[in-house]
């Protein structure tokens, strides 16, 4: 048999990636203009903009830049109100070799704009804890991984990794694998103190601190939270987090692009496939590529269903913790169906590591839409269910009016996104405001409570599940485009097996791919994608090789966990239970 | 045993009757070493015809394992599947969730222990009351997993022993029961760790 | 739950005040108590209906997808398919494939002399399924892989490797791009070779490396 007659060439025409070739993002143009607008307005001279980038970016001047977030804060054309992350980069072969990255978002005019610090080894950069509470941790955070300190900041020291710890992780001249162990002599030096801001002086009581945490059962895994009491109310609050810092963003730095799937599926373990398609979005958007129509509803859809289920755990579990417990049993039931759908589609109950950059990583099974459709008919009736058990149950009623309320200002003060900042009245929802996968050819509502309590995030998970389900109904009525659900790019997606096993191109292509993985062309970028418990952001920034440069997550929990030690002062230790399990805190994501 | 498909109209998810732990289609492969062929019923705790004391103590103690779950990451929320109406765990007399590690007897490691947390969990295992075992479920808890990491303990057997390892990342809940079925079964056999 | 809709798109969940007779708390705790009766006939009357799966008795039926251990297939002739490529190893996000090629003298062909799997690294992801060229690695559906010593977890040819004609029913995670015709090999041949010898025996020690010992 000749040999050489089965092969054939594969049908993509497209360019081959060129190696370290610059990222032009679609939308520079629009950014340079508005970026030049923004320059104007604020007319500050501390500011020079970086063009070419996926927002407005500008590069600050380092000691500048508290005032220069005040001004865009405080600027009412302008109102950059959110915070929304606050990271470093490091580049070694820089004289300054660090950047410390601020993203901000304005509700007015639903825009994002990042601002740049340069800071060399020893230099510090000044606090901007007096504008934004939130960047309180984030630039703890900062410090733990990079070193970088900041001046002013009322309580400069380590949040994810332990005391014992040497060194700064996330510098790339750090050996990922690289341990300290921590003993039991040094476990008593991570004994947070009380923060100043939250204490208050008089006492009626004698003052006890009690610890909770991290392996307490109402702190659902690892949260720690030392109280201060007064009798029975709540004087001051601290958390402390890293009790389950698994080093996502280090591990990204070490694996390639395909290969960080499996770890954002375990930042927020309650929806993975979220984690996955916002991972999978933001590397696309670098590669300047789309995933096919069919991939990106199969997308859509399981998205849709994994937020239901996240709130189910949420509602269940905090239900539980108020002591409510056969809800728990009732909720749990559907979960269940929808972990059976997703192993359907993708062979795995809980973490599905479904997403491949460029698509899906196999095509959903034939009667996709049948499960579908049976399970959106059968979720209404579980969710009737528990509303009948407690909307109308005063005691429920009791535990959760009233309980840890935060305003609205210092629910944007502090960074929230999601159901949370929903309840506190702000309308801001990712798949609104800046639609992706085809959110916006849905009717659906943002759903958004008054009050800012337990009882008002209650209130928008449940209307957050109905609107889930109004979306659901409709792609399913839709029906599942034809075609592809993988990209047809042998730079991007192994290509498919039968091609592999016949035919001499693929196969070479397939080799390439596996070695070399994708190599996106050269620059950063950031994208959102609305998680269970908000706005969950990557920003990935490639080199040009097959592992990112740096990905960061914007981990939604992370603020919300920040304010718990404020919204419980003043109230009860069992309120503060309830409260903890209202907010949705995922220890994964929190401490990532 | 035939093998029975059952259908329920309430759920997507698909079952069959009458199939041995460890056999079954997907075990027409070699087994895993130290695995045998074993009747249900001594899985199920339905072996009570005990002639000494030893083994009546050891019956009492697999079929009455309280639970201590330490749970910290996403295998914690495969456990609560494992609590909830689907698996229900109880059946096998370990559905007293004991969140206090003075009245449990079995801790459940779930999810991943990190260096920070190591010494928690140490102490937590210091306080068990003997007999006490240990189950580490899924990659993380066991070896460490896919975290070769700055922060991340590489397996619970560098601080506390460990009586049976369910891999899986997470265990399904019904590798998990299957792991607290072999546990059960290795106290039956009388073999437990003191240390 | 009462809804008002305040703009485009956005609907405002109304809070509610508890009315008198809600107040009362005891008519609210017996509607409650009705719900769960209704549960409590509902599997009463129907018990085939119930959610529970007794597992060991009644097993979950996962799908063709559902991926749980691995295994090595083999040619019809009896050979394992792996030509030791080290895709598999290089794609596995937890680096827990160890391979060691050897050549078989007569065909020059490479076959894996060792190919060891830390079941306890690895995370089921897939991937190394999704890259293997050889059609070589599946995954099945056994996902009862309990054990009682670290260093057993580290599986090698002896457990991996499954007979040629292998049933697929048990068969998990495979190579699901489309679907397969197989006219041949791309990389190597196969029928018709002759057999080649197992390359294992079965008291070489688990590699050290994969494994940190202490507790066999
Ligand atoms: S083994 Fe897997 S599922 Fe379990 S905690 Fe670790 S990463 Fe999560
Ligand atoms: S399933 Fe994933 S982790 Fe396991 S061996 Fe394959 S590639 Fe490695
Ligand atoms: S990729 Fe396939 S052929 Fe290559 S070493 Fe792995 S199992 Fe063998």
């Amino acid at each position: 048999m000749s040999t050489l007659t089965r092969y054939s060439a594969i049908p993509y025409t497209g360019p081959a990636p060129t190696n370290r070739a610059p990222y032009v993002p679609k939308n520079a143009e629009p950014a340079n203009a508005r970026g030049e607008a923004i320059a104007t307005t604020l007319g500050n001279a501390a500011m020079t903009q970086e063009r070419g980038q996926d927002m407005p970016t500008f590069l600050v001047e380092r000691a500048r830049i508290a005032d220069v977030l005040r001004n865009l804060a405080e600027n009412p054309d302008l109102a950059f109100i959110l915070p929304l992350d606050c990271f470093g980069t490091d580049y070694p072969d820089r004289e300054e070799r660090f950047d410390v990255v601020y993203q901000l978002y304005s509700l007015k005019n639903n825009e994002r704009i990042r601002l740049k610090v340069r800071v060399g080894e020893n230099d510090t950069v000044p606090t901007s804890t007096g504008v934004f509470k939130s960047f309180d941790w984030f630039e703890r955070e900062v410090f733990d991984m990079f070193g970088v300190r900041f001046e002013g900041h009322p309580n400069m020291r380590r949040i994810l990794c332990h005391e014992a710890f040497q060194g700064h992780a996330l510098r790339k001249d750090y050996d990922p694998a690289q341990r300290w162990i921590l003993t039991e002599q040094n476990v008593a030096r991570i004994i947070p103190k009380i923060d100043p801001r939250f204490a208050t002086e008089d006492t009626d009581f004698e003052r006890v601190t009690l610890n909770l945490g991290p392996s307490h059962p109402a702190t659902h895994g690892t949260l720690r939270i030392v109280v201060t009491l007064d009798g029975e109310k709540i004087i001051g609050a601290d958390a402390e987090i890293g009790y389950l810092h698994r080093c996502f963003e280090k591990m990204s730095e070490t694996h390639t692009y395909q290969q960080v799937i499996p770890y954002t599926d375990r930042l927020n373990y309650c929806s993975a496939i979220i984690n996955n398609v916002g991972y999978a979005l933001a590397v696309e958007k670098l590669l300047g590529i789309e995933a096919p129509a069919r991939a990106q509803q199969v997308r859509l859809m399981l998205s849709e269903f994994w937020r239901i289920a996240d709130h189910i755990v949420c509602i269940s579990a905090n239900l539980v913790d108020i002591g409510a417990l056969t809800n728990y049993w009732y909720l749990m039931q559907p979960r269940e169906e929808i972990i059976g759908l997703t192993e359907a589609c993708s062979g795995a109950r809980l973490l599905p590591s479904y997403v491949r950059v460029g698509g899906l990583a196999v095509d959903v099974p034939s009667n996709f839409l049948e499960q579908a459709q049976r399970l959106v008919d059968m979720l209404p009736r579980y969710i009737d269910d528990v509303e009948k058990l407690i909307w109308k149950n005063r005691i429920f009623r009791e535990r959760v009016q009233g309980v840890a309320v935060i305003s609205k200002e210092d629910a944007i003060n502090f960074g929230f996104t999601g159901p949370c900042l929903r309840a506190c009245g702000v309308p801001y929802d990712v798949r609104k405001a800046s639609p992706y996968i085809g959110y916006e050819t849905y009717d659906w509502d943002v759903p958004i409570a008054e009050g800012g309590d337990t009882y008002a995030r209650f209130l928008v998970r449940f209307e957050e599940m109905r609107q889930s389900l109004r979306i659901l109904q409709q792609a399913i009525d839709r029906g599942l485009p034809a075609g592809p659900v993988i990209v047809d790019n042998p730079y991007v997606a192994l290509p498919p097996k039968s091609k592999v096993y016949n035919e001499m191109e693929s196969l070479i292509y397939h080799f390439k791919l596996i070695m070399h993985g994708i190599q996106p062309p050269v620059g950063e970028t950031y994208f959102q994608v609305e998680g269970g418990n908000g706005e969950l952001g990557f920003y990935v920034v490639s080199d040009g090789t097959k592992n990112p440069y740096r990905v960061r997550v914007r981990p939604p929990c992370f603020p919300l966990f920040e304010a718990f030690g404020q919204m419980i002062t003043g109230q009860t230790i069992p309120d503060a239970i309830g409260a903890l399990g209202s907010l949705n805190i995922i220890a994964g994501e929190l401490d990532h | 045993m035939p093998i029975e498909k059952i259908d329920n109209p309430n759920s997507i998810i698909g079952r069959k009757l009458n199939q041995l732990p460890g056999s079954g289609p997907e075990k027409g492969i070699q087994t895993l070493p130290g695995e045998s062929e074993r009747d249900i019923a001594d899985f199920a705790g339905g072996s009570y015809l005990t002639t000494t004391v030893d083994t009546m103590v050891n019956w009492a103690r697999s079929n009455s394992l309280w639970p201590f779950p330490f749970g910290t990451a996403c295998c914690a929320i495969e456990f609560m599947s494992m609590v909830g109406s689907h698996y229900d765990v109880s059946r096998f007399g370990a559905e007293v969730v004991r969140f206090s590690p003075r009245q449990a007897d079995l801790l459940l490691v779930e999810g991943t222990i990190v260096d920070k947390m190591g010494p928690v969990l140490k102490k937590i295992y210091d306080q068990m009351p003997e007999p006490r075992y240990v189950i580490a479920m899924g990659a993380c808890a066991t070896s460490g997993g896919f975290y070769r990491a700055y922060h991340v303990m590489q397996g619970i057997d560098e601080i506390i022993p460990v009586d049976i390892w369910v891999p899986g990342c997470p265990p399904t809940p019904d590798g998990l029961m299957y792991g607290i079925l072999k546990l059960k079964e290795k106290i039956d056999r009388g073999e437990i760790r003191r240390s | 739950m009462a809804i008002t809709r305040v703009a485009p798109g956005i609907v405002r969940v109304e809070r509610q005040p508890l009315t008198f007779s809600q107040r009362l708390y005891i008519p609210q705790i017996l509607a409650g108590m009705m719900v769960t009766l209704g549960h409590l006939l509902k599997n009463l009357v129907n018990m085939k209906r119930m959610l529970i799966i007794s597992y060991p008795e009644v097993k979950r039926v996962y799908s063709e997808r559902f991926r749980g251990r691995h295994i090595l297939t083999s040619r019809e002739d009896g050979t394992t398919r792996c030509v030791a490529c080290f895709m598999c190893s290089t794609a596995c996000p937890a680096e827990c494939i160890t391979i060691e090629a050897g050549e078989d003298e007569r065909t020059r062909e490479k076959f894996p002399v060792r190919y060891d799997i830390d079941l306890l690294r690895c995370i089921f992801c897939g991937y190394c399924v999704d890259a293997c060229p050889e059609d070589a690695i599946y995954m099945t559906r056994d996902y009862e892989m309990a054990i009682d010593t670290r260093a057993r977890a580290v599986v090698g040819l002896r457990d991996l490797v499954v007979p040629p004609n292998f049933p697929v029913d048990p068969m998990g995670y495979r190579p699901y791009y489309g679907k397969i015709q197989k006219s041949g090999t791309a990389g190597g041949t196969g029928v018709g070779q002759p057999l080649r010898q197992a390359p294992f025996d079965d008291d070489t020690a688990p590699n050290p490396e994969l494994y940190r010992g202490g507790n066999a």
